[in-house]
């Protein structure tokens, strides 16, 4: 793999973690009330910002590398499942993340930060915020489950 | 609180355009995988199959907003609620009907 490729996946990593990070701060600054509204916009924003950063690495690294060169190494190894079901369902699952990301942020910034969030959507903010921070971790984990498989 | 109600009322359409998107993605998933051959067009028209999904899953997401615009005039909180509710709903689904797929090609390869 080449120096540039290697930079790539690690900002995959670390900005697919920092914007887990940072809608994780928004679900429970939601479930909180949203009184830190100032805290709520720059959380929302920067994990808007990540998982796309992370979107776009991932994808320079998927589309160059890791089909003709991972790939085949996965499968041909001791768990072939961890291309089968987890890259699968991590590559295409991912594809919802930018979408979710920025509704919730348009919605926290739409608001004006003298007024209130309605409590209905508040409430469902905070429930995508999770589901956000929920697919975050587990792709997290899928993508330590295919690195191990290639070793 | 008229203005927030306004406001809020204009989200309408981008929460109903990320729901299609999201409809899209998982659509598209599951045709590829039960006929290879629209695969193989999405990778000729796009260059990868993965590339064809998330451009055409945009352009889903970009035409329903400006299609669904016009429905924010009639939208209420209310309204907005239920934008929200199918919108982590279909993500919910859509997440767990693409584990069940892959789990199932997964066990078959």
């Amino acid at each position: 793999m080449t120096s540039a490729l290697t930079i790539y996946l690690v900002i995959h990593v670390l900005a697919g973690l920092a914007g887990t990070a940072g809608f994780y701060g928004a679900w429970f600054n939601l479930l909180r009330g949203a009184k830190n509204f100032r805290a709520l916009r720059a959380e929302s924003m920067t994990g808007l910002i990540m998982i796309l950063v992370s979107w776009v690495t991932g994808a320079v690294y998927y589309v160059t590398y890791y089909g003709a060169t991972v790939k085949p190494l996965i499968k041909a190894g001791p768990y072939p499942w961890a291309h089968a079901f987890l890259m699968e369902w991590k590559e295409h699952v991912f594809l919802f993340l930018p979408f979710l990301a920025a509704v919730v942020t348009i919605a926290i910034w739409r608001v004006s930060p003298g007024d209130q969030l309605p409590d209905g959507t508040r409430r469902w903010l905070g429930w995508l915020c999770g589901l956000i921070v929920f697919l975050g971790a587990a792709m997290a984990l899928a993508g330590t489950g295919i690195s191990g498989a290639v070793r | 609180m008229e203005q927030t109600e306004k406001k809020t009322s204009i989200l309408v359409a981008p929460i109903m355009a990320a729901t299609v998107a999201i409809m899209v993605v998982t659509l598209l998933t599951v045709i590829g995988e039960l006929q290879p051959g629209w695969k193989d067009w999405l990778k000729g028209a796009f260059t990868h199959h993965w590339l064809g999904k998330g451009a055409l899953a945009l352009a889903a997401f970009l035409v329903s907003w400006v299609l669904l615009v016009p429905t924010n005039r009639l939208s209420d909180e209310r309204r907005v609620e239920t934008a929200w509710r199918w919108l982590f709903w279909t993500g919910v689904f859509a997440t767990v009907a693409l584990a069940l797929l892959f789990m199932i090609e997964a066990r078959r390869s």
